[in-house]
């Protein structure tokens, strides 16, 4: 049996701090990686994360070359390789992470939409502005066609107006509802804000079947808009889109609808109250600026703090690019790099394709039976592949630790290995037993790399590897 | 248009994902006979690879060489090459190898092994045959050409990564002159070198940019009988035609009508010519390249461009053929 | 025919299992059921009409694709429920939107839910059993979708489960092991939820089960190896007999997507499908299992009517089958007219909406409240025995 002494997990430190950081604000990242950011030290990392440049990868071309259907991208299917190697790559994670967010928040169907190309221009437009003002944010959301065909925008005219994005506008995207179903808004201001996006549209698209596709254009026909006075929450006025949009980010709902949204995705599956009206704040001092609610959740005590690690469960789009991101797996963009996106529908998040404009059901919600069986399966196959370089500097990271490796040792060194990763007690105690069960490990000996990676893999299939 | 050397003749082509009609095509070359072969990439999900066999006036013959790993099949083909005696070479380069077919798309044989060593291929990019009927491979990530006998035996290779003079960065297109000479697509350097059969470097031309004689990333290359230099400008979505001398002669931006076969398409699918000519594309947009990758030229004077996102090949006349130095 | 229709609440004496077979790509109606006495079907297809020994006539109007016999059979021996025009209003011509819209019953919103997911919540409200509804094919198809519902996806039965890309036995069972210890439900503090670790002892469980089937399996009938479909519904014929509580059954076969080549792959299609259905049925047979079960096939749409020289292209209103002996075979519903006044678009115009065969099968034939799973009534077939 282990001691009360060896059963205790190691003490946090400051690589375990900044992996929650990067697991939350990006998709985890490699022990070697923690290393560089921890000599940045955690507030330079924060900022670094939260100002990307916005230019376009170096590889671009390459992805372009060897998936040259991505460029001429007629359905999702089509363009999410593109996506996948950003994903897989990305030197800046929050960028990738901050559009995943919109994406399953200002959620469009890519089914629906069929056209790869605009699902394209959407994340796009996500990294663009996902972390600037959120006022910005739904001006450029409302004029983008794919959105505006989504909600059948253009199906909304002066004479009858439609109110599909006005109702989503208000109710999914910025102020929301309670759990009763009411909203800090009426009906009457649905209706004004649907009349005040009449004329806002999606220019009729070429089909794509025989040429493939033609970009989307978004028009604004001032005939069929309707510039008629319209009162929209208190405020009077010929209100035209931009104006409701103004008047929504002024709102508190608004605010602490934006605040909820981030914590959930950011921070916990379960909402703590008073931080979620910290952030509010946050939102209303800085004029909706989301870069300033992150940095705010980032550099908080109650973000920092161990009781919020693991505490979501990874989206599928977390664990799969999260698990090639840790094994180092890609130089160029190979041919599987299009395979990512089957094995993230296969556990329930099909990209470029929310199931509807809710978005995901997150939390919880993401594992049944069947999707747990393919998250399992997928990272335990990564860790198994021995040729992906972060494989192997996994096992020589845990070989090199030390002559002879204890159960215990060998536990918390593949755990560190695998980018400063922790487990609960209990599970860490069973993969001690069950690594003490062929002794402590030589790790000179032949079978020393077969046991490391057994063991990495066995961390994997926990139900622990599920949360970040 | 102001076209002075070149007219526009015709567009073959259609998107579809097996019989009549092309999956983002790389490549396209045109046999003894007159027949148009038609290289297929399509997508990793789709999987619509092949090759497509055609008259030049669109009758659809057949198809061969669609997706897999076994033998006759074909994952990320990259170029087509077609013998004296008609047989067609096409390279891959998920799979690293050439594979021959005969001219009915019979399978023949394959060659060629992932590698860095003498022979070995690392991504084969574009194919030409020398005239002592030698295939010379574009080996894009070992950054060099090689020479093979047509049965993939090892004869000599040339290039090395790097943007110096005679340096290759990702490699793709590569063309023959009359007298032998090995020009290239030097696709991440921006530029076109000239070499001599035994790899001697004698020239470069072209730099980052839009303008005439700069290039974004050019693939594919034709010389024709005149040694006027045809570089599919890929990023720039036109095709730069040079003098022998390595001058900007003419850019071809496109001019596609619809083919035959799209307005057979038109014609069964109402509701999608409606929706086309509500859309206002047509006599516009539609008309211009979309990432051509590679050109073929005929003696005869025909200009064949594979535009990939368009799923078509656009067909140009040469106006005043040069007279072809004896 | 077999026209009646009505508000029926009819019970079964005992709710069948389902298994639905999903034509991916568009199953061209007309040379599924052929109008092979109308002369309009021969004007639109010059090329792709089917005339002669390629029909098999069901009555003077009508006949099955040749390719058809076991099927054909099966009609005549009065097992074979024909919905013809199947559709919804407003067709959508894209495959993923029209399948989705097959797989949520919602033709005007994007939905999450499946209706045979919430099916599958209403027949197993708690999830007690993890293979209440088992799917065939990689990936869980949108109609199986629902929140709190768990399916197994079945590639291969033997090859189904936790840790089946380690290579060796001993390791893998060692892993297992492993993976049993740690998601027993403890008790204890941590950070893993007794929902999380419930549903991996049912996903071990399930497993356990779908694994076991064809070990308990024996059966005279041959399942021709090269054959997918026929090799999908033999793994259903293996859980089906096992008995183990599965009510809906799911498989996909395809693509009918018979843009080119039409007559060569419509008619493999069919050949590969019929000669399945035929063996499974055997199965069943064998196994006294014929009178609990019931398969239903649909495509998202069906094709145009006129040809495009060597195939068809996308069209709207398409054909359903339900067989079973509890079916009460027959044609059920008009065939769509082909003169242009009648058509929609160049396609046939539907004029059974697709819902009133999900609502006879959820009561007529799974004993489920259709309102339960379907938005609104609808008017049933009746197409039970």
């Amino acid at each position: 049996m282990l001691s009360a002494t060896e059963r205790k997990p190691a003490p946090p430190t400051d690589a375990a701090l900044m992996a929650h950081l990067l697991r939350r604000a990006g998709f985890g990242a490699t022990r070697d990686q923690l290393d560089r950011y921890l000599k940045d030290g955690y507030e330079a990392t924060v900022e670094a994360l939260l100002n990307p440049p916005h230019s376009e990868p170096a590889d671009q071309d390459l992805v372009d070359r060897y998936f040259i259907a991505t460029v001429e991208a007629r359905s999702p299917g089509h363009a999410v390789p593109h996506w996948a190697w950003r994903l897989a790559t990305s030197e800046h994670p929050l960028e990738e992470k901050i559009a995943l967010f919109w994406h399953g928040l200002l959620a469009v169907g890519g089914i629906k939409l069929d056209h790869g190309l605009e699902m394209l221009r959407e994340i796009d437009l996500f990294r663009r502005h996902g972390l600037g003002p959120f006022r910005t944010l739904l001006v450029e959301i409302s004029r983008d066609p794919g959105m505006m065909y989504w909600l059948d925008n253009q199906n909304s005219h002066k004479t009858a107006p439609n109110e599909n994005y006005g109702r989503e506008l208000l109710e999914l995207f910025s102020m929301g509802i309670d759990r009763t179903g009411a909203g800090a808004y009426t009906e009457a201001d649905v209706k004004a804000a649907a009349r005040a996006f009449t004329g806002w549209a999606a220019k009729p698209t070429m089909p794509p079947f025989f040429l493939g596709p033609f970009d989307m254009e978004f028009i604004f026909d001032p005939a069929d808009h309707d510039d008629g006075e319209k009162t929209f929450l208190g405020r009077t006025g010929n209100f035209n889109g931009d104006d409701i949009i103004d008047i929504i980010v002024e709102q508190d709902a608004t605010a602490r609808f934006v605040a909820r949204r981030l914590y959930l995705f950011f921070v916990s599956d379960t909402p703590d109250e008073a931080e979620v009206e910290r952030l509010a704040g946050v939102f209303r001092s800085s004029g909706g600026e989301i870069r300033a609610i992150l940095r705010a959740i980032f550099l908080s005590d109650h973000f920092k703090s161990e009781a919020l690690r693991f505490r979501k469960v990874k989206s599928p789009a977390e664990l799969v690019w999260g698990v090639v991101r840790t094994v180092d797996r890609y130089r160029i963009p190979e041919l599987d790099v299009c395979d990512l996106p089957a094995y993230s529908t296969y556990m329930g998040q099909m990209l470029l394709n929310p199931p509807s404009v809710e978005g995901w059901h997150e939390g919880e919600e993401w594992v049944d039976s069947g999707a747990l069986i393919e998250r399992v399966n997928f990272a335990v196959n990564e860790l198994g592949r021995t040729d992906s370089p972060g494989v192997r500097r996994m096992i020589d990271s845990v070989k090199t630790s030390g002559r002879r490796l204890s159960p215990t040792a060998l536990v918390d060194r593949c755990l560190d290995a695998m980018g400063a990763l922790a487990v609960s007690e209990r599970t860490r105690a069973i993969l001690i037993d069950h690594a003490g069960r062929n002794g402590s490990l030589d790790t000179t000996s032949e079978e020393a790399d077969d046991r490391v990676v057994e063991l990495l893999q066995a961390i994997v299939a926990t139900p622990d590897f599920q949360y970040c | 248009m102001g076209l002075t050397n070149f007219t526009y003749s015709h567009t073959i082509g259609l998107a579809s994902f097996e019989g009549r009609g092309f999956m983002n095509p790389v490549d396209v070359r045109v046999n003894s006979k007159g027949v148009l072969y038609v290289l297929s990439r399509s997508n990793a999900q789709n999987k619509d690879v092949r090759v497509s066999v055609a008259t030049l006036d669109s009758d659809y013959k057949f198809e061969f060489g669609r997706w897999g790993t076994d033998p006759g099949k074909l994952t990320m083909p990259t170029a087509l090459v077609i013998d004296r005696q008609d047989r067609v070479y096409v390279a891959d380069e998920h799979m690293h190898n050439v594979s021959v077919f005969a001219e009915d798309g019979k399978f023949i044989s394959r060659w060629g092994e992932p590698g860095t060593g003498p022979g070995k291929l690392n991504r084969p990019a574009g194919l030409a045959f020398d005239s002592h009927g030698d295939l010379l491979v574009v080996d894009h990530l070992n950054a060099r050409v090689q020479k093979f006998t047509p049965e993939g035996a090892f004869i000599s290779s040339f290039g090395e990564f790097g943007s110096a003079a005679g340096q290759f960065n990702y490699p793709w297109g590569i063309a023959l002159d009359n007298a032998g000479d090995i020009w290239i697509a030097d696709w991440r350097n921006d530029r076109v070198q000239k070499f001599r059969p035994d790899g001697e470097f004698v020239a470069a031309f072209g730099r980052t940019g839009s303008k005439p004689g700069e290039f974004r990333r050019p693939s594919g290359l034709a010389i024709d009988d005149g040694g006027d230099i045809y570089v599919a400008d890929w990023q720039n979505d036109r095709v730069q035609v040079f003098t022998p001398q390595m001058k900007p002669r003419e850019v071809l931006n496109g001019d596609a009508t619809l083919s035959k076969w799209c307005e057979e398409f038109l014609a069964v699918n109402p509701e999608q010519r409606d929706q086309r000519i509500a859309s206002g594309i047509p006599g516009h947009e539609e008309r211009f390249f979309w990432r051509p990758s590679a050109i073929c030229t005929t003696s005869d004077g025909l200009v064949m461009v594979a535009d990939s996102c368009r799923h078509r090949i656009q067909i140009y006349r040469r106006v005043r053929v040069p007279v072809t130095a004896p | 025919m077999v026209a009646a229709k009505g508000n029926g609440h009819r019970r079964t004496t005992r709710p069948k299992n389902l298994v639905v077979i999903q034509l991916s790509g568009g199953n061209d109606y007309l040379n599924t059921v052929v109008p092979y006495n109308d002369g309009r079907y021969y004007d639109y297809r010059p090329v792709m009409g089917l005339k002669g020994e390629s029909v098999l006539p069901l009555d003077d109007r009508v006949g099955f694709n040749a390719e058809m016999r076991p099927i054909k059979r099966m009609f005549d021996q009065g097992k074979v429920a024909v919905v013809m025009g199947v559709g919804y209003p407003e067709p959508n011509r894209s495959h993923f939107r029209s399948m989705d819209i097959w797989h949520t019953a919602e033709p005007s919103a994007s939905s999450a839910e499946g209706w045979l997911g919430k099916t599958t919540k209403v027949l197993d409200p708690e999830g007690a059993n993890p293979v209440t509804a088992v799917n065939f094919g990689r990936g869980l198809p949108r109609a199986l979708a629902y929140p709190g519902v768990s399916v197994a996806s079945v590639g291969q039965l033997e090859a189904y489960g936790f840790l089946t890309g380690i290579a060796g036995a001993a390791k893998r069972d060692a892993l297992l092991d492993v993976m049993a210890r740690i998601y027993q439900p403890s008790g204890e503090q941590g950070w893993v939820s007794e929902r999380l670790l419930g549903t991996g002892q049912g996903a071990l469980r399930g497993a356990d089960i779908l694994q076991e089937a064809p070990a308990k399996y024996k059966s005279t009938v041959e399942y021709p190896a090269d054959n997918a479909i026929a090799q999908s519904l033999k793994g259903i014929a293996q859980v089906l007999t096992a008995r183990v509580g599965t009510r809906i059954f799911y498989a996909n076969h395809g693509s009918f997507d018979t843009h080119t080549n039409e007559l060569v792959n419509h008619a493999r299609l069919w050949r590969e499908l019929s000669i399945a259905l035929d063996s499974f049925w055997q199965d069943l047979e064998e196994h006294d299992a014929a009178d609990d079960t019931v398969i239903m096939m649909f495509s998202e749409f069906g094709r145009r009517i006129a040809d495009n020289g060597s195939g068809t292209d996308h069209g709207s209103g398409g054909v359903s089958f339900l067989i079973g002996n509890a079916v009460k075979g027959g044609l059920y519903g008009e065939y769509p007219g082909l003169a242009p006044a009648e058509q929609l678009d160049g396609d046939v115009r539907f004029n059974t909406d697709f819902r009133q065969v999900y609502a006879s099968v959820l009561e007529q034939l799974l004993d489920v409240e259709a309102t339960a799973v379907l938005k609104s009534q609808f008017e049933q077939l009746q197409m039970a025995r």
